[in-house]
């Protein structure tokens, strides 16, 4: 199996079920009570806006759901997000649905005008965030493997037509993580650094658990020559890092928006076939189907060379990669502490054993 | 017009075929199983590296086949790499680790 040792320890998932927030599935609010949803959304993102001073998202609950910003540069830091779980899935579904979303503007269909849309309109001018979460395993490797999208639409009484309209586009697939060697009081490697008195770094000459090796073993994590996990020194913590950065920004925050899913989702909506052409819902449904369909491989398309092309492009070390990255960030954290330990001890030189 | 463009084997082709095999071949040394996986990439690191003894040196980069895609419709998977330095000269190649 891809990066998993024969005979490895049990893994510990404790780090993956941190980061497995899971937006919810939420089924379309009828409209009275969709309104004090909205309002509620609106008041939790403007809190969130403030706490993360993060622009990318203000304005569009409850204003309109069809601007777009560009990527103004880098993810926001997930640590800014709060904890709470409900604020925590708005603020995925927003940056999943705008944030990264096209750069060309699309149109405003709910304004500050008095226009009241006939009944079964508002419903279906909604754009749909994708919802969904992968199912995370442990063991077998560290690994991203998405699925492709799925559409739910329906069909809706739009007065002289029947409309299409998204219901939900539903992501899922497949994160591995693999708990990396973790014996915090023994001096072997592989192994996970714990730079204290007792742990399992030392400066002894020719060891691999001396403190510079250890550093320069993870230093190179992101660099094209040399990089990678370990062999000898790494962090599950690292590794779920990275794996949930290819779902929370290459997936939701890049390749869904860079494929148009709004502009996929508002040309489903637009799709409508005359009642005098269709006698019911039913038969609307099959009339509508390959205009649907047409339009949703289209969106699949896209998705999938975007996505294929941000992982084969970029998640290897030293080419930018969001995993690597993440992954970095983490390690970087372990650095400065063996560092700190070395440090404290007065101890210098030793690197290669 | 001939179907077959390919030029006979040259110098560069049997480093590479037997970088691959050395590769394979140290998936064991590593405790890891080569069934299953596929070769991704592959380069020349024409200034030698510290795992080898000379310039006849290759990096090899596997994946899981579950990973590689099919068709260019299928969505290739992240992660899962497995990397080995071959060292032609000493005739060895050694796991330098994983991706992801
Ligand atoms: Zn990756």
């Amino acid at each position: 199996m891809g990066g998993h040792r024969r005979g490895e320890q049990v893994p510990d998932e404790r780090s993956a079920v941190r980061h497995a927030v899971r937006p919810v599935d939420r089924a379309r609010p009828q409209v009275p009570t969709m309104v004090t949803t909205r309002a509620l959304e609106r008041r939790q993102l403007l809190q969130l806006q403030r706490a993360a001073g993060n622009t990318a998202c203000c304005g569009l609950v409850g204003a309109s759901r069809t601007a777009r910003e560009a990527v103004s540069g880098g993810d926001e830091p997930d640590q800014l997000l709060p904890e709470d779980g409900a604020v925590r899935t708005h603020a995925l579904e927003v940056s999943a649905e705008f944030a990264g979303g096209s750069t060309t503007p699309g149109p405003t269909r709910v304004g500050t005008s008095d226009h009241r849309p006939a009944p079964g309109v508002l419903a279906a001018d909604q754009a749909v965030g994708p919802t969904g979460s992968p199912t995370v395993h442990s063991g077998g490797g560290n690994e991203c493997l998405p699925t492709l999208p799925q559409l739910d639409w329906d069909v809706q009484d739009a007065g002289t037509s029947w409309r299409a309209n998204v219901v939900a586009m539903r992501v899922g697939g497949d994160i591995r993580i693999t708990a990396w060697a973790n014996a915090p009081s023994s001096m072997t490697a592989p192994n996970t650094p714990n730079p204290v008195d007792g742990g399992n770094i030392n400066n002894a000459t020719g060891s691999r658990n001396r403190w510079q090796f250890v550093i320069d073993d993870m230093a190179d994590y992101d660099s094209a020559s040399g990089g990678g996990a370990g062999p000898y020194w790494h962090s599950t913590a690292a590794s779920s890092a990275h794996e949930w950065a290819h779902w929370n920004s290459d997936l939701l925050r890049d390749a869904i928006p860079t494929a148009n899913w709004t502009g996929a989702n508002t040309d489903i909506d637009a799709l409508t076939v005359p009642k005098s052409a269709s006698s019911d819902a039913a038969a609307a449904r099959a009339a509508l189907q390959p205009g649907v369909d047409a339009r949703f491989s289209t969106f699949l398309r896209a998705f999938a060379t975007r996505w294929n092309a941000i992982i084969n492009g970029t998640d290897k070390p030293g080419r930018g990669g969001r995993g690597y990255a993440a992954g970095m960030a983490v390690l970087n954290g372990h650095i400065s502490a063996v560092r700190g330990y070395a440090s404290s001890k007065g101890w210098t030189g030793g690197g290669s054993p | 017009m001939t179907r077959d463009r390919e030029a006979a084997p040259t110098e560069t082709t049997a480093e590479l075929v037997r970088a691959v095999r050395l590769a394979e071949g140290a998936f064991g040394a590593a405790d890891l199983e080569v069934t299953g996986h596929v070769l991704v990439a592959a380069r020349r690191l024409s200034g030698g590296s510290p795992q080898c003894s000379g310039v006849r040196c290759w990096e090899l980069v596997f994946k899981p086949e579950r990973l590689v895609p099919n068709s260019p419709d299928e969505l290739v998977g992240a992660g899962g790499e497995i990397r080995f330095t071959a060292d032609l000269d000493a005739g060895e190649a050694v796991f330098t680790g994983f991706g992801d």
